[in-house]
Order: structure tokens, then C-alpha cells, then sequence
């Protein structure tokens, strides 16, 4: 069967044509003018549907945008960093005693914080408080505590007898600076310049020892 | 001012050529669907449909390689979910076994023709009434249909066996 026709064709096109409504009966213009309220309001429904789409996919990427967002901690993570290994507490040199430095601008409200990851030889047991700012490890069955200081505020988690510093977030204008990370000794200070704030925690007899200087 | 001018215009242009293609266009494609579907009316509500249908993107319809080949299209998938339709209350009416009385009276009997068109499947009637009776080629019978020039050539095929009778019975 193709395209050229032969008489057979003409006479089946001939009957079929009787077939169908005479071409004076199909008034092309008054059926236009009738149709025109229904092509309107088509367009309209169309272009509502289509208006909708767009701002239901809008409103799913500005959503997913503002979840990701809302984190408040604002937390920097450092998982995967080498922990400090130089231990020299010499306040008259700087080699090997930061790890990580985080300065706030004064304008800002929401205060970042430092997360410093769990060792992996921390393994913990039991917890009795979840640790409020770090979410790159699971809570913990151990003891967590925080200790706040004018420059700042550290986490500490107390677990099989090691001490882990969890996060350290500086005040609106310091700077933290984690100035030994041992497992039984942990010291961060927070400095704006004209203020120094120590936090330091050791394990003695199994118990945490605090000390905050302020200077 | 200028932009909004400039798109009214642009917008009485689109609408002008909608028109200019619903002239040219509605009757030959209500003819061919009425022989398809054996039905005017149902016929020419398949092919406003489809017209309705391009009237709402016709920015994007009108810039097609075939306008009048998209609406058919359309028009054609109509014609086939009323078929579908028909067929399963058609179905369902026989399954009740109802024996309604007919008080109309008794149609004009059909043309030999019209007898054997109604007693093709509906794939060879529908490409039968495109190729004879819009005098379309097989191409744009293959377009309207969604189907292969292959299959049109088959169905088409198939079909002229069956009609053939209504011309020679000895065939």
C-alpha cells in the first residue's frame, strides 16, 4: 500500500467521503465563535496550572534551601584533621599549639563553633547528657559537660577515662585556639586582644578538673 | 508601554493564525473522524478538543514543522478513548443481558460501504478514513495515529481488502 492511487482508490475515497458530512454543513466560523469562551477559559486554567507548577516548585527549592539553612549551629567541621601532637605548653612560642582558629566577626549573632571529632580510640559507654553542638558523631553513652568562660565556651566528652574535646566556640569578637588536646588534659583559650579567657580540664583520680582563668 | 504594545501585537498575531489554521483545518479533520468513528457529533468534539488544546500552548503549537499534524494527533487519541469508552459500557450493557425494546424507528439501512467500514478494527478504519477520505499520504496518516509508516501501510492495506468487496463482492 503507498502513496499512488489507483481507480480502485478514487472509487473507495468517493464512497467513503459520501460517508461523511457534507462540507456546507461544517461552518467553521460559527463553530470558532462558539468555541471562543470555552478557548479562554482553557487558557486561563492552562496558564493557572502552569503558574501553580512554577510556584510549587519555587516554594519546594526556597523550602529545601531554608532547611538547609536552619542548621543553627553553624558548626565548622574539622572531622578527618590530624589532632595536635606537639604538647610544648611554652607561652613564648606558637609552633604546634593551634589546631584550629576561629574568629567571629563582632556583628554576628549566631556564634560558630569548632567541632573537634571524637578519637577513635574514644569508645563510648553511657551518657548522661547529649552533647548540644556536635553532630558529626552518635550521642554517646558518656559524660559530656560544657564549661563557659567571658571569651567563650568549650564541650568536653569524658568517656573509658579519656577526655575529648567536643566543640569550643569563641564569644561575638574572640578568637578560640585549642591549646592542648591530650586525653587527660585538654586547655582551649579565646583572645579578642585586650582579654585572654582559659578553659582547661584534666582527668585526676578519674575526675574532671576544671580550672577557667580570666585575664 | 512599548512591551506591553508589542505583545498585545504579537498576541492578536498567534490568535489570528489559530483562527487562519482552525478555518482551513476543522472540517476536513471532523470529515475524516466522522467516517473513523461513524459518529458527527463525536467527531467534531474530538476535533475541538484537540483545537482547544493547541489554543493554549499555540506559542509553542504554531512553531511545530506541522501544526495541523499535532491537532489531529490529538484529536485522533480523542476519537480512540471514546472508542475505549464505548466499548467497555458496550460490554457492560451486554453482560446485563437487557433485551430494551426499540421504539425508534428502524435507521435508513447502510450503504454497503458504511456496513463493511463499521466491521473494521479500529486502527484500519481510522487509517482508511485519513487516507481516503482527508487524502492524506501515509506519512501524515502515520503522524495522526502515532504509528510506523509500516503499520499504516498494513492497516491500510488490510483495510482496501475488506472495502474492496463493497465495489467487487467477488473479491
Amino acid at each position: 500500500m503507498n502513496d499512488e492511487r489507483d481507480p480502485l482508490d478514487e472509487t473507495l475515497a468517493d464512497g467513503l467521503r459520501a460517508l461523511a458530512p457534507a462540507e456546507f454543513t461544517l461552518d467553521a466560523d460559527r463553530t470558532l465563535g462558539e468555541m471562543r469562551p470555552r478557548l479562554r477559559q482553557a487558557r486561563t486554567r492552562h496558564r493557572l496550572t502552569v503558574t501553580t507548577s512554577v510556584l510549587g516548585a519555587l516554594v519546594v527549592v526556597v523550602g529545601g534551601a531554608a532547611l538547609l539553612r536552619s542548621d543553627p549551629s553553624g558548626q565548622l567541621d574539622v572531622q578527618g584533621r590530624p589532632t595536635p601532637t606537639v604538647s610544648s605548653p611554652a607561652p613564648s612560642t606558637t609552633v604546634g599549639r593551634s589546631t584550629t582558629t576561629t574568629t567571629l566577626p563582632r556583628s554576628t549573632t549566631t556564634v560558630p563553633q569548632t567541632v573537634v571529632t571524637t578519637p577513635p580510640g574514644a569508645t563510648p559507654t553511657t551518657s548522661d547528657t547529649t552533647p548540644p553542638t556536635s553532630r558529626t558523631t552518635p550521642p554517646p553513652p558518656s559524660q559530656t559537660k560544657t564549661y563557659t568562660a567571658q571569651g567563650g565556651r568549650i564541650t568536653i566528652r569524658f568517656a573509658n577515662g579519656r577526655l575529648t574535646l567536643v566543640s569550643s566556640a569563641p564569644s561575638p569578637g574572640f578568637t578560640s585556639e585549642v591549646h592542648k588536646q591530650d586525653p587527660d588534659d585538654v586547655e582551649v583559650r579565646f583572645e579578642n586582644g585586650s582579654h585572654e579567657s582559659r578553659i582547661r580540664v584534666r582527668v585526676t583520680n578519674g575526675q574532671l578538673r576544671p580550672e577557667i582563668s580570666e585575664n | 508601554m512599548g512591551d506591553m504594545s508589542e505583545e498585545a501585537g504579537r498576541e492578536d498575531s498567534r490568535r489570528a493564525d489559530f483562527d487562519e489554521t482552525f478555518r482551513r483545518w476543522w472540517a476536513p479533520m471532523v470529515r475524516s473522524l466522522t467516517v473513523a468513528c461513524g459518529d458527527a457529533e463525536v467527531a467534531s468534539d474530538c476535533v475541538q478538543d484537540a483545537f482547544t488544546r493547541a489554543y493554549t500552548r499555540w506559542r509553542r503549537v504554531s512553531r511545530l514543522d506541522d501544526p495541523p499534524g499535532w491537532i489531529r494527533h490529538v484529536a485522533v487519541n480523542r476519537m480512540r478513548d471514546h472508542f475505549r469508552k464505548t466499548t467497555r459500557g458496550r460490554a457492560a450493557v451486554e453482560r446485563l443481558d437487557a433485551q430494551a425494546v426499540t421504539t425508534a424507528p428502524e435507521p435508513a439501512p447502510p450503504s454497503e460501504l458504511a456496513t463493511l467500514l463499521a466491521q473494521l478494527p479500529t486502527q484500519q478504519r481510522i487509517a482508511a478514513a485519513l487516507f481516503y477520505v482527508e487524502d492524506l499520504d501515509v506519512q501524515h496518516v502515520a503522524h495522526a495515529m502515532g504509528l510506523s509508516e509500516g503499520a499504516v501501510k498494513y492497516h491500510l492495506h488490510a483495510a482496501r481488502q475488506t472495502l474492496r468487496r463493497s465495489v467487487d463482492p467477488q473479491s
